[in-house]
């Protein structure tokens, strides 16, 4: 694990805090400075410690509490490379290059968001595909990003498709997605800008 | 050592087993791995085997010398 030495730099820092508390209180637990000084470090000791059980907590380094998340973010830190690592952590979500379609890339998002399709730059559709299981936000996205990298056309069988501009429209227009929510989507073709044709 | 992956609502069960290993404990590993991946794909899971970050391919069948394979649930349209 490649944070477990910040756990053990704290650990130290707080051994050495400890250290000094008690050298401190050896020295100086008869007078009223003394006790001051005292006080000043067991907040510092306590602040220390507050803040290495959050770091510890934050990287999953308490085994009781490595939940789903903590095994989803494992693995899709092992799967997603370091580009796409990075680009989770700063915009939660990640970009899949179309292996099929030249100029094409996938926005998939760290939630069960839909997928932002991008040909040459501009956003032309999303797709909606979820798992059919109840897993952690970050498996499913490692399982869209896996589907995309290695069976694309699979995917894009399977997802539903909605135009970029037809979402606009609702958001533009709630009451509208009311009614979606409530009919579900219109049926017919749509096109978008650049004039591809989706079904809906 | 090779490994898989398999997602749940626990996160993921990770099935380890080394493909060189000629013991009895380790062609049973092996044969577990695959008795989970059979039993995975029977209900409808993807299986990816994960050769690196980035370098993935679809897997249709249990292949023992993967590196990493990952079964995820199946995708659905939403």
């Amino acid at each position: 694990m490649r944070h477990r030495w910040h756990g053990w730099i704290l650990i130290g820092l707080l051994v050495c805090q400890d250290a000094l508390l008690t050298a401190s209180w050896l020295d100086n637990a008869h007078s009223i400075t003394g006790w001051t000084l005292i006080l000043i470090i067991a907040s510092i000791n306590g602040f220390v410690l507050l803040v290495s059980g959050l770091i510890l907590a934050r990287y999953g380094l308490f085994p009781w509490r490595r939940g789903p998340s903590w095994r989803a973010r494992r693995l899709a830190r092992q799967v997603l490379t370091a580009a796409q690592w990075r680009e989770f952590e700063q915009y939660a979500r990640v970009t899949v290059a179309s292996g099929l379609y030249a100029g094409r890339i996938y926005r998939v998002p760290a939630g069960r968001g839909l997928i932002g399709v991008y040909e040459q730059d501009r956003h032309s559709m999303d797709l909606c595909a979820q798992v059919v299981n109840d897993v952690p936000d970050l498996d499913v996205l490692v399982a869209r990003v896996l589907a995309l990298q290695a069976d694309e056309a699979a995917i894009l069988q399977t997802a539903k498709t909605f135009p970029a501009r037809l979402m606009l429209e609702y958001i533009v227009n709630p009451a509208r997605l009311i009614l979606v929510r409530e009919r579900g989507l219109p049926r017919g073709n749509f096109h978008t800008s650049d004039g591809t044709e989706f079904r809906s | 050592m090779s490994s898989m992956h398999t997602m749940n609502q626990h996160g993921d069960t990770v099935t380890q087993w080394d493909a060189t290993d000629t013991s009895r404990a380790g062609r049973a590993a092996v044969c577990e791995a695959e008795r989970i991946f059979a039993a995975a794909r029977a209900s409808g899971m993807s299986a990816f085997r994960v050769t690196g970050p980035g370098e993935t391919a679809r897997l249709d069948t249990f292949d023992p010398t993967a590196p990493r394979i990952v079964l995820v649930p199946r995708l659905i349209g939403g």
